[in-house]
């Protein structure tokens, strides 16, 4: 027997309390846990979303840049279309190796589900040349592709008919695309000139993605775009520093909300373990009276807040990452603009790092109590008897 | 015999609200190496107070104590806590047993606190003494309160005190299992463990040596229960 294994016996003198203050501490990493794997894990899913998107530069009509990033990555509406004259326009410019147009629509269906239409030309292939298609692609105006996801909603498979009443439209499924991980998965692709029609936008554009030869061109291709009339040009850079900038207000909120959690947990932990001490100031008195130095009462009270928060931090860390898909999905409703893909990622420096830092607040909250149980002075032993 | 706690003019006073409590009243005690002392008196009387100071846990505001030739009122706290961990052995009237130790680690938790190295056959040798060899894997709730002070007596010894000291050592038992204590600190007594007891019991009072009976924190009575029986 030695101090680590009488800290650890006595905090089973006191179960549930014990229970309780390591289930705050677990409540709390798990939040901490969360938010650092979210700020790592959102910035990697844009990132990996933008290089797939295979845009360096987004053109669209003038307007807000919100609205570009809204399109560049959900396939969001917006009001304001360019003139189709412009595609061929923006091809003829030295430096870009591919420019495709795009439509994008959506259909609110009868359960208030909105369907994202994405009106796309051949040129679109050269920017998806990761796209597995099970199936082909279009085959005729009337031919659809979809999503993996779309089609798993729509129960449709490679030859079937899909109809739409929001637009009296059927087409048929000439492809499915391979899951992406991206918002693909959840896109109607439709041939271009078929979409502008459907949608009664004949000669329209939502915007034209822009794919260049040589990024270092970027500023060159940029200035010459925008001599074009009525165009806005924005870069993948742009779009994605704009996303950040929005979801940064809310990544403020959750910060402010953990640093709140956390407080909580830590002057929780910290009450607990100082009714312990008050609870057992006779016995640390008795302990003083036999031999025991104030440090060593100091160490046992600090040593078994650190264990409840060192366990508490571990079953955070288990517990954040056995909820990561539920806490993913939370994530992506909630925030604007969300890319695909996982935002909780299990990396084990900020696994390691949640459990260090429970760690080192047990420590600091076992400060207090441990310097007043250390002060126990041997008469508590026979005070009030 | 050779003097192992000398008390010279000792005084000790608390303030209880706006009363200034007198203690101890310059007290002074010589008491041997070996000897079995009751401390008798009513309540309030300074029995505890005295205790306390010759088990240094309290200080006096004036005099000296000398235990061990080691004058306590001039030992830093390091000291006095040493002078505690391997002079003095304490029992007290609730046990402080740790209720999720069994017995074994109970009585070897005052080595956590010292270098003293304690081979386990020295715990065994108490558990022996104090009746509780088959009940040392047990935990305290699973002993009655006489094995519980027994534990407490064995605890008490594992770092081979001088001065036993007892606060009412029996003041929460029966009268059976206060005879088995009665029992065990005679042994203890003779096999020449200095003993100082404080306790409300005729019985154990009349086992000591010597009484020591204090009033209103003066010595009224310091004498030899055996001069005193064959006188």
């Amino acid at each position: 027997m030695n101090l680590f294994t009488l800290s650890l016996k006595n905090l089973q003198r006191r179960k549930l309390r014990t229970g309780l203050s390591m289930a705050g501490v677990a409540i709390a990493t798990a939040a901490l846990f969360s938010l650092l794997s979210f700020n790592t894990g959102f910035d990697r899913a844009l990132q990996e979303e933008m290089s797939n998107s295979g845009i360096h530069m987004l053109v669209s009509t003038e307007g807000c840049p919100m609205e570009a990033a809204s399109l560049a990555l959900h396939g969001g509406e917006i009001p304001k279309f360019l003139d189709g004259r412009r595609l061929p326009e923006i091809r003829n410019v030295p430096g870009i190796r591919t420019a495709t147009g795009m439509l994008i629509f959506s259909l609110i269906e009868d359960e208030g589900k909105a369907i994202y239409f994405y009106g796309i030309d051949d040129a679109y292939q050269d920017l998806k040349p990761h796209w597995k298609i099970r199936g082909e692609w279009f085959t005729g105006p009337n031919s659809i592709m979809l999503g993996t996801e779309a089609a798993r909603v729509e129960k449709r498979n490679v030859g079937d008919k899909v109809y739409f009443p929001g637009i009296d439209a059927e087409f048929t499924v000439s492809g499915i695309i391979e899951r992406t991980g991206s918002e693909d998965d959840g896109f109607f692709f439709l041939p271009l000139a078929t979409a502008q029609k459907v949608f009664k936008k004949e000669g329209k554009l939502t915007g034209v993605g822009v794919s260049l030869s040589n990024v270092e061109d970027f500023e060159k291709v940029k200035g010459k775009i925008e001599m074009l009339p009525d165009v806005y040009v924005v870069s993948k850079d742009q779009i994605m520093q704009q996303i950040m900038s929005i979801t940064g207000s809310s990544k403020t909120l959750m910060a402010a909300v953990l640093i709140i959690a956390l407080v909580v947990s830590f002057l929780g932990v910290i009450n607990t373990v100082l009714m312990s001490v008050f609870e057992m100031i006779r016995e640390f008195g008795y302990m003083r009276c036999i031999g025991a130095s104030p440090a060593h009462i100091f160490f046992i009270v600090v040593f078994e807040t650190l264990m409840i928060c060192m366990a508490g931090g571990i079953f955070g860390v288990i517990f954040g990452m056995t909820f990561a898909s539920l806490t993913d999905q939370w994530l992506h409703d909630l925030l604007p603009y969300a890319p695909a893909g996982r935002f909780i990622i299990f990396d084990p420096l900020i696994m390691l790092a949640s459990v260090a830092f429970a760690t080192l607040a047990g420590l600091l909250a076992g400060i207090i109590p441990g310097l007043k149980a250390a002060h126990a002075s041997p008469m508590e032993a026979v005070r009030n008897v | 015999m050779s003097s192992l706690i000398t008390l010279n003019n000792v005084f000790k006073n608390f303030q209880r609200g706006r009363e200034q409590v007198h203690a101890l009243n310059d007290v002074n005690l010589d008491i041997q190496s070996g000897e079995f002392v009751a401390v008798v008196g009513p309540s309030g009387s300074g029995k505890s107070t005295l205790l306390n100071i010759i088990g240094a846990m309290d200080l006096p505001n004036k005099g000296s104590v000398i235990i061990d030739n080691q004058d306590i009122t001039q030992l830093k706290e390091k000291l006095l806590t040493q002078l505690r961990a391997n002079t003095i052995g304490f029992i007290f009237q609730q046990f402080f047993l740790q209720p999720t130790l069994t017995a074994r680690e109970n009585i070897l938790l005052p080595t956590l606190f010292t270098k003293n190295k304690v081979p386990e056959s020295r715990v065994d040798e108490l558990l022996q003494q104090v009746g509780l060899l088959e009940r040392a894997s047990h935990l305290p709730g699973e002993l009655s309160g006489g094995e519980m002070q027994r534990v407490a007596i064995a605890r008490a010894l594992i770092n081979k005190p001088k001065i036993l000291l007892a606060d009412e050592p029996t003041g929460n038992l029966d009268s059976k299992n206060a005879q088995a204590i009665y029992s065990l600190l005679d042994e203890l007594h003779k096999e020449g463990l200095t003993i100082i007891t404080v306790t409300h019991s005729n019985e154990l009072a009349a086992r000591a040596e010597k009484q020591i009976s204090l009033l209103d924190g003066e010595v009224v009575n310091n004498q030899n229960n055996k001069m005193q029986a064959s006188a």
